[in-house]
């Protein structure tokens, strides 16, 4: 039976052989004569042996075949329907000022933003964002963007905040923390707004900014990691267990001379700022937050990119009074070292050190790769040593689209782990 | 019941292999061997412009089919067993519809035109037009319109009720879309294309009347009856004379029952002119060839249409050109056009994993020098490494065979055809229609050197009697003869030997420049034979293998057979057809 059945395998293959040492197209064109019907007989675009030779290959796609039949016929069912066009429709008015937008943020969730332009003035924008995630995350912001004042070179913006970040992590305070001394909280904030700013120049521009926020510790909701609440009962650690309300003001100068604010390839930015926080409804806490950030961007050739950033931020109490943990400085996260959790080093002052080279991929898309360096401590003029500086470094792709990125997604690594990051429609 | 044991299987397994190898190494022995066996003239095509019934209408969704041919069929080829096998052999699957010289017969899908016989210059500049274009002088009634996309567009009636799409520049580049629609359809028309009717018209918006119940697609898609405005609105984003004209394309409506576009691969089913593979049509490979020449990248099955003519039969167009040389319709060419496709994952690869230091020839994109032409240049162009918007299957069967016979078309065109061409494309700009005819010109002799160096450029054999009376077989060396490479650089050699078996008359012999060949007659053949103790066969053919050099420097080409029988009675030799080592 077996031998059989080689045999016809080895006739088989032979008679593959035969076609192909070059008789396959006078043999196909013979085939082109009528078949005693009226018209051609239809020539096949595989000849028998080709069938058979591919027919193991066409059995294992088939199952991937079909799912790519299914993408297909869903994006026709999507393009024929209009249905993105109606949804589109849906959620922007017709001249495109007011409109609904997917939004994802890693610390907020995900949910949508409204908006509404020229509201008050040109280039005025008001954004109602809602957003939750698990454990009851959720964030509502109303913000009225570049209101500008009647005959002043002013701008002011507007800003209340609802948040209810579940579970955010705590390590312990300086640069000894250990990961092993995870905890989480939940951290309740209501924050109002309102900064005027003014250019002085195409260039820099002073804010000044005058708020209030409301915070609140609760038990976290991150059931795998002990709760801070309860961690640091019986400790004093400031800011745990009683409500506050601050005022805060403050005072910037920035500087953007960024050839592009999405994405730009050029230029620098450079801010620096002092914050004054002081409780309002007691004397507990009270504090000044002085801060710097400074990005380069070196454009290196066809649209390849360096950027340098170096950031510090100093913590300093306010006369006798106390510095809330969840306001110490801190790094972690998206904004300073991507390869650690955010709030992973809480202390007084952090340094920061970042370097991303950027390039294009695909239309519209670039790739970033990054490294970046930072270091938590109670006095960033007195102590910083090397050893105890904190590395991560990661790649990350952006899909951009006129002066926004799209999306955003990172993955960053560090000593301790791996982190991935995803952001749709991001605040610049 | 018998089990299967784990011998057995390993048993069926070696032997399995025992019997592959075996195979594969006869296909390389009988591959070897061959070229010993009598020509066989392949069967004539029969014409596929005969009645047949109506077929239904097609429909491609651009989006499905982006997926399926960036995806689902790139991913599908790393399964194809038998194509792996035949890339091994060398054995590539030639084209279908080819006579016994390689040639394409005229068909639904394409007429030999320029590329079998120099057309006039006169002939050039009409193209496929047949009349004057829509008549200005007289009220436009517009029947359709659309918003969608960048480029606005509508169907007009003029006052003859003759139906014509009407197509605009974008703002900022006058000239540049429709010169280029005009340009292409001349050029592609003469290689042998089916083409539309392609006219530049110069009109006054007030000619234009609002038909009623104007079918309209909004820039969002959306599907409804056009206002007055939204033709106002239309208008305003078009680019306008200093007369208060507009300058436009118009296209004139193709005669027949429009079927939807055709698919660059398989057959229809309910058209039973339609046999052969589109595939494997010689004329749809090949016109990757003349595509690259014009720049046309966006040959998707969407830029086709079928349509059922009066005769009964359905006829196959290109269309939409308003994308070619320098022009993307809504805006110049961006420049990585030609380089790399819609979604190039091969690219965006060796991007990712060479960190930004991979600088793609596009990336050194030059300004663009003559807004109405667009970016159009022939730097970096590689007419075999040109890509287009999506992976064309008709394209990706070309063969090297398919690539000749495309160049050929494309160095048909001689310059003073070019200019006619370009000439109706009514550039104002006289250093700009220079520089499209200068580059058209250049990137047509980037292709020929290409593909002539790649197969052989002996063309065009006949046969001539001397004063002697001793027939001679002649040919033209297309690179010689279109200037490309110079004659007194190109050498040949030919062998001659009787098929079938391998009855060699005379090895190869240098000719120099010559290209003329003096062929034995029947009784020196028998002559020569008798010498190495051979008989001629009753039937018998004379197989003259033919090579060319160009310098001292390069290698001898690969081969040409030309095959030639005594016709009966007559005593003289006949061209039975070529091959060409592909």
């Amino acid at each position: 039976m077996m031998k059989t059945y080689l045999l016809s395998i080895f006739l088989l293959l032979t008679y593959c052989s035969t076609i192909l040492s070059g008789q396959d197209v006078s043999s196909d064109s013979a085939s082109v004569s009528a078949n005693g019907s009226a018209y051609p007989e239809k020539m096949k675009s595989r000849q028998t042996w080709e069938r058979i030779l591919s027919f193991p290959g066409n059995l294992f796609y088939f199952p991937i075949e079909m799912v790519f039949k299914g993408v297909e016929r869903t994006t026709e069912y999507l393009d024929e329907s209009k249905l993105v066009y109606k949804i589109f429709d849906k959620l922007t008015t017709d001249d495109g000022l007011r409109g609904v937008r997917p939004y994802y943020s890693s610390r907020a969730g995900g949910g949508i933003k409204l908006f509404q332009k020229n509201l008050l003035n040109e280039n005025s924008k008001l954004t109602l964002t809602l957003a939750a995630g698990l454990r009851e995350r959720r964030r509502y912001e109303l913000r009225l963007k570049r209101v500008q004042f009647p005959g002043q070179n002013i701008l002011s913006d507007y800003k209340i905040r609802y948040q209810f970040l579940s579970d955010e992590s705590f390590y312990g305070i300086g640069k000894e923390s250990q990961r092993s001394g995870r905890s989480n909280y939940a951290h309740e904030q209501i924050v109002i707004t309102s900064s005027f700013e003014k250019h002085l120049n195409r260039i820099w521009s002073v804010n000044a900014l005058i708020g209030f926020e409301e915070n609140e510790i609760q038990r976290g909701r991150d059931i795998e990691y002990p709760s801070t609440t309860d961690l640091y009962a019986d400790e004093k650690l400031s800011g745990l267990s009683t409500k506050n309300r601050m005022g805060k003001v403050q005072f910037t100068f920035e500087a953007d001379a960024r050839n592009h604010r999405g994405q730009p390839t050029a230029g620098y930015r450079l801010f620096f700022g002092s914050a004054l926080y002081q409780q309002v409804d007691d004397k507990a806490f009270g504090f000044w937050k002085f801060s710097a950030d400074f990005s380069k961007f070196v454009h290196l050739f066809y649209n390849r990119t360096i950027v340098l950033r170096v950031a510090g931020e100093v913590t300093e109490p306010f006369r006798t009074r106390e510095i809330p943990f969840y306001h110490l400085a801190e790094l972690g996260s998206r904004e300073t070292i991507r390869g650690f959790r955010r709030g992973r080093f809480r202390d007084e002052d952090m340094i920061l050190g970042s370097l991303e080279y950027r390039y294009p991929v695909w239309f519209h898309t670039d790739i970033a790769l990054f490294v970046d360096a930072g270091h938590v401590t109670e006095d960033i003029f007195r102590e910083i040593t090397p050893r105890d500086v904190q590395v991560g470094y990661g790649i990350g792709i952006r899909l951009l689209g006129g002066e926004d990125i799209i999306t955003k997604f990172e993955i960053s690594n560090s000593r301790e782990q791996l982190r991935v990051y995803f952001e749709l429609n991001p605040d610049l | 019941m018998k089990t299967v044991s784990k011998k057995d299987f390993r048993f069926f397994w070696s032997e399995f292999f025992l019997c592959v190898f075996v195979s594969l190494f006869a296909t390389c022995l009988i591959g070897g061997c061959g070229g010993s066996r009598m020509f066989v003239p392949p069967e004539p095509v029969p014409d596929d412009r005969r009645p047949v019934p109506e077929s239904d209408e097609k429909e491609i969704n651009i989006y499905a089919d982006n997926v399926d041919k960036l995806v689902s069929k790139q991913i599908g080829k790393l399964f194809d067993t038998s194509q792996h096998v035949r890339k091994a052999f060398g054995k590539p699957k030639q084209a279908y519809n080819v006579d016994a010289f390689g040639e394409v017969p005229n068909s639904s899908w394409f007429t030999n035109r320029n590329g079998s016989q120099c057309m006039t210059l006169e002939e050039i500049s009409r193209g496929p037009n047949t009349g004057m274009g829509p008549d200005t002088s007289g009220t436009w009634k517009i029947f359709r319109a659309k918003a969608e996309g960048v480029t606005p567009g509508f169907s007009i009636e003029d006052k003859h009720g003759e139906r014509y799409l009407i197509k605009f520049d974008p703002k900022g580049y006058s000239e540049m879309a429709t010169g280029a629609e005009v340009v292409s359809t001349k050029l592609l028309h003469a290689a042998g294309y089916n083409v539309p009717e392609n006219y530049i018209v110069y009109f006054h918006p007030r000619i234009l009347r609002l038909g009623e119940k104007v079918k309209f697609t909004d820039k969002k898609g959306q599907t409804r009856f056009m206002t007055e405005v939204d033709l106002e609105e239309l208008l305003g984003r078009i680019e306008y004379l200093p007369d208060g004209r507009i300058r436009a394309a118009a296209s004139k409506l193709l005669p027949g029952k429009t079927k939807g576009p055709f698919r660059y691969e398989s057959t229809v089913k309910d058209d039973p002119n339609d046999f052969i593979p589109h595939q494997h049509r010689r004329e749809l490979r090949a016109l990757r060839v003349v595509a690259a020449w014009l720049n046309h990248y966006d040959t998707k099955a969407n830029n086709s249409l079928d349509v059922y003519t009066e005769e009964g039969y359905v006829k196959h167009y290109l269309i939409d050109f308003g994308s070619t040389l320098g022009s993307q319709g809504n805006e110049p060419m961006p420049p990585f056009i030609g380089f790399e496709g819609s979604f190039d994952l091969f690219q965006i690869l060796k991007q990712l994993c060479t960190f930004g230091f991979h600088i793609r020839p596009w990336e050194k994109a030059d300004p663009i020098q003559y807004p109405s032409v667009g970016r159009f240049h022939n730097r970096d162009f590689n007419p075999q490494q040109y890509k287009f918007i999506l992976p064309n299957p008709a394209f990706q069967k070309m063969m090297k065979l398919d690539g000749y016979w495309g160049a050929k078309l494309v160095m048909s065109f001689t310059d003073e055809q070019i200019e006619a061409a370009v000439a109706q494309g009514q550039y104002s700009d006289p250093e700009a229609e220079a520089y499209l005819i200068q580059t058209l010109i250049e990137r047509r002799d980037i292709i020929g050197r290409y593909w002539f160096r790649r197969v052989p450029s002996l063309d065009a054999f006949e046969l001539e009697n001397n004063s002697n009376g001793i027939q001679k077989l002649c040919f033209t060396d297309l690179a010689v003869a279109t200037g490309l490479e110079s004659s007194d650089e190109s050498r040949y050699r030919y062998r001659l030997k009787v098929l079938p078996g391998n009855n060699i008359i005379s090895r190869y012999q240098d000719i120099g420049t010559t290209t003329c060949i003096p062929l034995p007659t029947p009784r020196k053949i028998v002559a020569e034979l008798q010498k190495g103790n051979s008989t001629l066969p009753s039937e018998w053919q004379l197989q003259v293998s033919l090579l060319v050099k160009r310098g001292n420097k390069e290698k001898w080409s690969t081969w040409i057979r030309v095959y030639l029988v005594i016709e009966e009675g007559v005593n003289e030799y006949s061209l039975l057809g070529i091959e060409r080592e592909g």
